[in-house]
């Protein structure tokens, strides 16, 4: 139990090491929650961590810059979560997990659909869409 | 990887989707040729390969729908918003090595220079810096040599004055390659860094 504790508490360490993407652009109404709090960026270049829930309202459209180059646009009335990302490609050690719960998302995955296609996977309410190097567009409703 | 994709399915929130629920799911051009989506519920599977052909979830336990031709316009009508608020393309810049070294070659050095004015210009730039070499060497070697590469080209960069809001720089070895080679081959195409500025 305690090892387990220590894991959590050094993956939470990891995770606030580094900044797995950067919001690129912000029109109207967007948000962040992250953990208990929502923070409403001012300007794009706002840091990204794994577990952020990305959220536009009815107005609202932003869109995400990943560490590999991949990009997500979201359009109004969206809720998109940043389950787990990784991007080291010394350790060779990929993981691009995505999921939209409301609203509509284009998503275009950078290196790490070209070198761990496996790795992505995007997931909606009713399944999961895994890529091969690729462009694609989704809409919850 | 299915059994996984399925056992993922389980944590799925549906609770705040209020109209008649369901997804669409459309594979858009990329411009390149590695391009497709499995698409995937506890009811079965479509691989999509095509590009604008797009497929319908109803709920978790029903196979997504055969894939169909979307038209452009049926689906940016709705979602002109989504489309507009995706990134434009970055400008890259590629630029070469000498061999097993991190030393921009002559003509590259010549271009950074040219290239400069045009940077600071546009800068505070984000940009990420990726290092890459050719197949002669380990790949364990070659990992460590286009890091290097990579750094070497952030520091050009520091040293002639580009303010940077958020440089990144990684190296992918011998992943990649500009130019398809068999193992243990020197070719200078390879020994490159890609500058990808927004």
């Amino acid at each position: 139990m305690k090892r387990l504790l220590l894991l959590c508490l050094m993956s939470l360490q990891l995770w606030s090491a580094e900044a797995v993407a950067v919001l690129d652009s912000q029109k109207n109404e967007v948000g962040i929650r992250r953990g208990g709090d929502v923070i409403t960026p001012k300007d794009s270049g706002a840091e990204l961590y794994p577990g952020d829930i990305l959220f536009t309202g009815k107005e609202g459209a932003l869109s995400i810059l990943f560490n590999d180059g991949s990009t997500v646009a979201l359009g109004h009335k969206s809720v998109l979560k940043i389950d787990d990302y990784l991007f080291e490609p010394s350790q060779k050690a990929y993981r691009f997990d995505l999921s939209l719960s409301e609203g509509s998302a284009i998503v275009e995955t950078g290196k790490i659909g070209k070198l761990s296609p496996e790795s992505v996977t995007f997931r909606v309410p009713e399944g999961t869409i895994g890529v091969r190097g690729t462009r694609f567009f989704v809409k919850v409703h | 990887m299915v059994e996984i994709l399925l056992v993922s399915l389980v944590i799925v929130v549906t609770a705040f989707v209020m109209e008649p629920s369901g997804t669409d799911v459309v594979l858009l051009d990329n411009n390149r040729s590695q391009n497709a989506i499995i698409v995937t519920t506890e009811g079965g599977s479509v691989t999509i390969d095509t590009p604008y052909e797009g497929t319908s979830l109803e709920s978790s336990s029903k196979a997504p729908s055969t894939p169909e031709t979307v038209s452009d316009a049926a689906l940016t009508a709705d979602d002109a918003d989504t489309f507009a608020a995706v990134p434009p393309p970055p400008l890259t810049l590629t630029l070469y090595f000498e061999n097993n070294s991190d030393e921009l070659t002559p003509k590259s050095h010549r271009d950074l220079n040219m290239i400069l004015p045009l940077l600071r210009e546009l800068s505070p730039l984000h940009v990420a810096i990726t290092g890459y070499t050719d197949t002669t060497g380990s790949a364990s070697y070659n990992l460590a040599l286009s890091e290097k590469r990579a750094s070497a080209l952030r520091t050009l960069l520091e040293q002639q004055h580009v303010a940077m809001r958020r440089c990144q720089t990684d190296g992918l070895g011998e992943y990649l390659l500009q130019v398809q080679t068999p193992d243990e081959t020197n070719e200078p195409k390879n020994r490159r860094v890609e500058i990808t500025i927004r």
